[in-house]
C-alpha cells in the first residue's frame, strides 16, 4: 500500500474566547433578552403603588420575596422597574450609537470622495458639533421640540457623530490617495463598491472601538437629561432617570439608586470588553 | 505601426501651498511630454525622484487628466476620470505599484483580490472565475495555496507577484509598472523583472517601465526615456542611449551607475541638488547643475533634436552634434 501525502489545507484555527469577553458577552445576552421581554418579566406594572410597603429593602438585606430588589418611595416594585428601565436605556442608548454611526461614517466618506466644497462644509459641521457643549444643544432642542421618545433616540443620535465622521474621513482620503483603495479604483471599481465592500471593513475594527465608547456615554448622557428632568419623563423610567429620582433616598433606600447604577456599569463594561475583543478578531493582522 | 498609447505634449501643473487666501505656487510637475508606446514594447522612464516619473505613469493611465495636451490609447482619447466609460477601460490598462502591501487589501485572501479586477468587469462565470485566478497564479509563480492567505502571510516578492496577477486578470493591453521592484531585495528584484519579460512574451502585453535603476530600464525596455524635471531630456534606443549619452543629465546618471571590475571610473558628480520645480531656471532646466553648460543654456530652452541614430534630445549640445562630448 502506497502512503498517501496529503497537502493539509490550511487549517483555520478558531482561536479561545477569553473568559471575560464570555462572561461580557454573557452579561449582554442577559441584559438584551429583558430589554426584549421586560413587559413579560416584570412581576408589577411599574406605576402600580402599594403605599403600605413603602422602602422595603431588597430580599438579602431584610426584604421579603414579593419585591427581590424592595421598593421605592412610593412602594413601586425596584425589579419591574428595572426591567422596564432596561428596555428604554438600551433601546435609546442602541438607536443613538447606530443612528450616529451611521450617519458620521456616511458624512466621512461623502467627504472624502467629494473633496472640495462638501468637505469644508461637512468639516465645518464637525467643528461645530464638537466645539458646542450636547447638553446645551439637547437642551434647546428638547425645550423647543418638547419630549417624545423617537425625537429623544434621534436627538441621542446626533451625539458623537462627528468621532466617526473624522475618523472615517480621513482613513478613507489616506486610503484614496494611495493604497489599496486607490488600487481599487484603478481597477475600474464604482466608488460603492470601493467604499462599502474595501473601506468600510478595513476601518470598521476603528469604528466599532469608537461605538463601544460612546454606547457607554450615551447611557450616561441618557441619565444626565433625565436626571435634569428632560429626559425619559416619568411615567417612564430608564436607568437614569431610576438613578435621578433615586438620589434622594441615598441614605435611606439606597437600593433604588444602586441597582440601576449596577447595571450601568456592568453593561458598559461587558461592552467595552466585547468591542475590544472585537477589534483584535476583526484584524487578521492579529494573530 | 500605430503605437498604442501616445501622449502627445502633455503637462500636468499642480497648485501648492495655496490656502484660503494665498494664491500658492504653480508646480509643472511634467512639462510638454510627448511619448508613445508600441503594442507589445516596453517604454523604460527614468529619472531622479521629483522628476514627474510616477506623474506621467498616472497620465498615461488617464487617473489624472493632463492640463495641456492630449492623451490617445488605441487613437482614442482617454475618459475623464471616475466616469463610466472610464471604468470600463480599467480593463485595458493596469497599474503595478511600488508598494505591493499598501495595494493590497489586507482584510482579502490573495484569490479573492486577484478575482476583483472580472468580478468589477463582470468576466465569466463563478467557475470560470476560479479557473482564471488558478491559471494567473501559476503565471506568476505562486503556489496554489496561497491563494487562501492573506497579503501580511506572503513575502514581499509574492506580494508583487499577486499584485501583477491581479493587474493581469483582465488581460489589459498596458501595464504601467511604477517601481514595480524598488521595494523589493535585490535577489528578488531579478526573478520580478525576468518574470515581466517572460509575461510580456507571452501575452503581448505593452509596459512603461518607471524606474531610477538604470541597469534593470536597460534590460527591460524597448524605448526609454530619460525625465529632468518634469521634461524629457533624451529619448531612444537604451543600448544607444546608455552606451553614448547625448544629453549630459543622461550622461552624469550612466556615470553614477556602478560597474564590476572598475574601481575608478571618470564620474560627472553633478552640483548640487535639483531645482524646485515651482521655480524652475530660465533657459534649459539643467544649466546650473550641468558641466557643459553655456551663456546660451541660461537664456533659450533648446529645442528637441533628433540625432542621426533616432535619438531625441534636449539639449543645445546636441543641435551641433560634433561639440558632444562622447
Amino acid at each position: 500500500m502506497s502512503a498517501v501525502i496529503t497537502t493539509a489545507a490550511p487549517v483555520i484555527r478558531r482561536r479561545a474566547i477569553p473568559p471575560a469577553v464570555m462572561v461580557a458577552m454573557g452579561w449582554i445576552g442577559f441584559i438584551l433578552a429583558i430589554a426584549l421581554l421586560a413587559e413579560l418579566l416584570r412581576p408589577y406594572g411599574i406605576t402600580q403603588m402599594d403605599l403600605k410597603a413603602r422602602l422595603r429593602p431588597p430580599v438579602l438585606f431584610g426584604g421579603v420575596w414579593a419585591h427581590p430588589l424592595g421598593t421605592d418611595e412610593l412602594g413601586r416594585d425596584v425589579l419591574s422597574r428595572l426591567m422596564v428601565s432596561i428596555r428604554m436605556s438600551v433601546t435609546i442608548a442602541f438607536g443613538a450609537t447606530i443612528i450616529a454611526a451611521v450617519l458620521g461614517t456616511t458624512l466621512g466618506f461623502i467627504a472624502a470622495h467629494f473633496r472640495g466644497w462638501v468637505e469644508q462644509v461637512v468639516l465645518m459641521l464637525v467643528d461645530f458639533q464638537a466645539s458646542m457643549p450636547f447638553l446645551i444643544i439637547a437642551l434647546a432642542v428638547l425645550a423647543f421640540f418638547g419630549n417624545s421618545l423617537p425625537l429623544f433616540i434621534g436627538l441621542m443620535g446626533l451625539y458623537g457623530w462627528e468621532r466617526y465622521a473624522r475618523m472615517s474621513r480621513g482613513l478613507a482620503a489616506a486610503a484614496n490617495s494611495q493604497g489599496y483603495a486607490a488600487a481599487i479604483r484603478q481597477l475600474g471599481a464604482r466608488p460603492g463598491r470601493i467604499y462599502l465592500r474595501h473601506i468600510l471593513p478595513n476601518i470598521a475594527a476603528t469604528l466599532i472601538v469608537a461605538a463601544t465608547l460612546s454606547f457607554p456615554e450615551v447611557v450616561l448622557l441618557e441619565s444626565g437629561l433625565s436626571f435634569l428632568g428632560l429626559g425619559v419623563q416619568p411615567p417612564m423610567t430608564s436607568l437614569g432617570n431610576m438613578v435621578g429620582y433615586g438620589r434622594e433616598y441615598l441614605t435611606r433606600a439606597p437600593w433604588i439608586l444602586l441597582t440601576p447604577s449596577v447595571i450601568i456599569v456592568t453593561t458598559t463594561l461587558s461592552v467595552s470588553l466585547v468591542g475590544d475583543w472585537l477589534r483584535d478578531r476583526l484584524d487578521p493582522t492579529l494573530s | 505601426m500605430m503605437p498604442l498609447l501616445r501622449l502627445d505634449g502633455v503637462s500636468r501643473v499642480y497648485r501648492t501651498g495655496g490656502g484660503m487666501f494665498g494664491r500658492g505656487s504653480l508646480v509643472r510637475a511634467v512639462d510638454r511630454v510627448s511619448l508613445d508606446v508600441a503594442p507589445g514594447q516596453t517604454l523604460g522612464i527614468v529619472g531622479e525622484s521629483g522628476c514627474g516619473k510616477s506623474t506621467t505613469g498616472r497620465l498615461a493611465l488617464g487617473l489624472e487628466a493632463p492640463d495641456e495636451g492630449s492623451v490617445r490609447f488605441r487613437d482614442a482619447p482617454l475618459p475623464a476620470p471616475g466616469t463610466a466609460p472610464w471604468r470600463a477601460m480599467r480593463r485595458d490598462m493596469q497599474l503595478v505599484f511600488q508598494d505591493p502591501l499598501g495595494a493590497l487589501d489586507r482584510r482579502l485572501t490573495i484569490a479573492a483580490q486577484i478575482a476583483e479586477p472580472l468580478d468589477i468587469h463582470g468576466i465569466g462565470g463563478k467557475s470560470e472565475r476560479q479557473d482564471r485566478v488558478a491559471a494567473l497564479l501559476r503565471d506568476v509563480g505562486l503556489r496554489p495555496d496561497q491563494a487562501a492567505q492573506h497579503p501580511h502571510e506572503l513575502s514581499g516578492g509574492q506580494r508583487q507577484r499577486a499584485v501583477l496577477a491581479r493587474a493581469l486578470a483582465t488581460d489589459p493591453a498596458l501595464l504601467v509598472c511604477d517601481e514595480p521592484i524598488s521595494a523589493l531585495d535585490v535577489s528578488i528584484q531579478a526573478q520580478v523583472v525576468n518574470m515581466l519579460a517572460d509575461i510580456q512574451a507571452a501575452r503581448g502585453v505593452a509596459l512603461v517601465f518607471i524606474s531610477h535603476d538604470l541597469k534593470v530600464v536597460r534590460q527591460v525596455s524597448h524605448d526609454v526615456a530619460v525625465m529632468y524635471l518634469g521634461r524629457v531630456v533624451e529619448r531612444g534606443d537604451p543600448d544607444i542611449v546608455f552606451a553614448t549619452p547625448a544629453h549630459p543629465y543622461t550622461q552624469a546618471l550612466i556615470s553614477a551607475v556602478p560597474v564590476p571590475g572598475h574601481r575608478q571610473r571618470a564620474r560627472i558628480v553633478l552640483q548640487g541638488e535639483p531645482p524646485n520645480p515651482a521655480n524652475r531656471p530660465t533657459g534649459c532646466a539643467f544649466h546650473p547643475r550641468c558641466p557643459q553648460a553655456m551663456p546660451r543654456c541660461a537664456a533659450e530652452d533648446p529645442a528637441v533634436t533628433t540625432l542621426p541614430d533616432g535619438r531625441a534630445v534636449a539639449c543645445h549640445l546636441a543641435e551641433t552634434p560634433s561639440r558632444i562630448a562622447a
